[in-house]
């Protein structure tokens, strides 16, 4: 089933050229899955060099600058709860250390450090998926409106996408690699051209960028069933872009994060372990509710005190709502003719994505309707 | 700041129905037109009785139903299903009954009868109607036999457009409505099919009565079922008996049959559903 028709028609940000954040003065670098630090309290470090070590899914952390290691300490981080974290006074001096040389084997993917966005590492999607791959799908779609991070790395990164991309093809050798894009994603659709894999475009509607919507209608992926199990891997392009600047020499210090609000939105190239509240800054964003990722999934941020870590793409400022209660469910069936699953979202049954579209478009739901509300 | 969605898409029950008043309004303009103050009169006294019966039951319940504003549409249409002859009073006791019943069957969202349909058919003994066969004139411009409503199909017409404009005719449900009812009338013996679909009550059950969500049914195909169904009885009836009347109790016939089969089958599909679970 091709569900092309379902889910909501839904702007997109257009990628901007990207703002390089202020060198910071202070980098955190929290270890929250039991990394080991290869580096101790004092210790000079220069900028790529490796400052803690995993096996699995603790994945090795780089230093994002130069400087020296000013503690070793608890931390709270922005999310909740707490963990061991790596705190770097920065010297300003930028002084870069050797090249990063990866293997030309699996476990480049677990030495680079990439994560995907939400924090799964790159090299567990792959390695699940790698046995009988059949289509590797790149997606160069936000999974959320308001936000362009995935655009930006096909716009800005195509060279290193292309890098990335030649490894996966070597290490899974697909059938085929098919790269999805938005319909109005133009400047993505150009540079990726030269990549060697098919471009597929997809209809800009949320949530149709979901990696199981695309697992299903570009890889004709049985409906329901969930892609990494099956014979079709997504990816999102920024995680393979990440992985091909590895490849290149360059390991994941630093990230571009979105940051949206209702008037605007802005892209901002951030070292790994700057705080978000600088992010924030350099956006120029209002004051408001902060969410991390986007506005129909995200989920809220009780500060944002906490630093950039890998898996965070997207923020959200979200205007202040008012508050009403909803009103009973008068039958209207929109939230039906939006699921993207084919559910009936009143019954309660069959397999859901937690997308968001069918309260997005429900009249009887709590909200204080504004205009403003109403997508870009 | 509760729950994913942060945005929404800004559409509320409220603003559908103010909506659909819209949709009714060249329908009231018209007969204000024809029947000059008396049909003012009876759609004022109408609209005024909607709104303080759900007042008075939402004091009574504890419910805020008012603000829905579902009670403009109902008595809009309570006071255009009624002919201009009814008595004055006539309309303000359609729009109570619907109001009421209304409420006393779940309020908004549950109740299984077209509020409006329902107080229209509860005045069905107080109205002497003209069935459709003895009917003379042209429906498209100006017909003054029947209802307030089915005065002028091409202001129907006009009403249902901004309705299709503004995503609220249920096409699913309107098309095979038309269809039933033309083919029906073709098999009816002495009957125009042609004349009975440019019938403004043809008009107002396909595209208004059945505009109403809560009592239409919500699958593609019940919906589709629903139309075929109230198109071909309707024309049945108010070809040979009520004229208005007819469409409106084919109406409620079909509300009280698909709510049941839509439970059922609801029902029906989340045993199955568990049963694989």
């Amino acid at each position: 089933m091709l569900p092309w028709n379902r889910g909501v028609p839904m702007g997109r940000a257009v990628t901007t050229p990207p703002t390089s954040l202020p060198q910071q003065e202070r980098i955190i670098l929290p270890l929250p899955r039991g990394e080991t630090p290869l580096v101790r309290v004092g210790d000079p470090v220069s900028r790529g060099q490796r400052v803690a070590d995993g096996n699995g899914d603790p994945l090795p952390i780089y230093a994002p600058v130069s400087g020296t290691v000013a503690a070793l300490d608890t931390m709270e981080l922005a999310a909740g709860g707490s963990c061991l974290a790596l705190i770097l006074q920065n010297d300003g001096l930028d002084t870069a250390a050797d090249p990063l040389e990866l293997p030309d084997d699996e476990d480049a993917l677990w030495d680079s450090g990439v994560r995907l966005p939400g924090g799964r590492p790159l090299a567990q999607a792959v390695t699940q998926a790698a046995p009988g791959l059949d289509t590797l799908i790149l997606s160069a779609m936000d999974r959320e409106p308001w936000h362009c991070t995935e655009d930006a790395a096909l716009c800005l990164d195509a060279d290193a996408v292309g890098a990335g991309l030649a490894f996966l093809n070597r290490l899974l050798h697909p059938r085929r690699t098919l790269l999805a894009v938005g319909a109005g994603q133009h400047q993505a659709a150009h540079a990726a051209a030269p990549l060697d894999c098919t471009v597929m475009t997809v209809p800009q509607r949320y949530p149709l960028s979901h990696p199981q919507l695309l697992a299903e209608s570009l890889g004709r992926l049985p409906p329901g069933q969930p892609p990494q199990e099956g014979d079709v891997l997504v990816l999102p392009v920024s995680a393979v872009a990440a992985f091909g600047a590895a490849l290149q020499g360059t390991p994941p210090i630093r990230q571009r994060v979105s940051v949206a609000w209702k008037r605007g939105h802005a892209l901002i190239d951030a070292p790994m372990g700057a705080p978000l509240s600088a992010i924030l800054e350099a956006a120029a964003a209002p004051d408001g509710p902060l969410l991390l990722g986007g506005p129909m999934t995200g989920s809220p941020l009780r500060h944002a005190d906490g630093p950039l870590v890998p898996g965070i793409t997207s923020l959200c400022v979200l205007p202040p709502r008012r508050h009403r209660n909803g009103t009973p469910c008068i039958r209207c069936g929109r939230c039906a003719a939006v699921c993207p699953m084919d559910r009936q979202p009143w019954l309660g049954i069959g397999h859901c994505l937690h997308c968001g579209a069918c309260r997005y478009v429900c009249p009887a739901a709590g909200y204080t309707p504004s205009k403003e509300e109403v997508l870009l | 700041m509760n729950t994913a969605p942060y945005i929404h898409c800004g559409q509320s029950t409220a603003l559908q129905m103010l909506d659909a008043a819209i949709a009714l309004l060249p329908a009231a303009a018209g007969a204000v037109w024809f029947f000059g103050l008396r049909a003012a009169a009876m759609l004022l006294l109408a609209v005024a009785a909607a709104f303080a019966t759900q007042f008075l039951w939402d004091r009574f319940t504890g419910r805020q139903e008012l603000r829905t504003l579902t009670v403009l549409v109902t008595g809009l249409l309570s006071a255009l299903l009624l002919p201009a002859r009814a008595a004055l009073w006539a309309a303000p006791l359609g729009a109570f009954l619907a109001v009421s019943v209304k409420v006393l069957t779940g309020g908004i969202g549950q109740n299984w009868w077209n509020p409006a349909a329902l107080g229209r058919a509860a005045l069905l003994p107080l109205l002497c109607p003209l069935a459709l066969k003895d009917c003379q004139g042209t429906f498209l411009m100006a017909y003054l036999d029947g209802a307030m409503g089915e005065a002028s199909t091409l202001l129907l017409l006009v009403g249902a457009a901004y309705l299709a404009m503004r995503h609220l005719l249920p096409w699913a449900v309107a098309v095979p409505y038309l269809c039933a009812s033309f083919l029906t009338a073709a098999v009816l013996p002495h009957c125009d099919p042609l004349a009975v679909v440019c019938w403004g009550g043809t008009i107002l059950g396909a595209c208004f009565l059945s505009a109403d969500p809560v009592t239409t049914p919500m699958g593609l195909t019940f919906r589709v079922l629903y139309g075929v169904f109230t198109g071909a009885v309707a024309t049945v009836f108010s070809f040979y008996g009520w004229g208005m009347g007819g469409v409106v109790v084919a109406t409620l016939a079909a509300n009280t049959a698909f709510r049941a089969a839509e439970t059922i089958a609801a029902r029906l599909q989340n045993t199955a559903e568990l049963e694989q679970v």
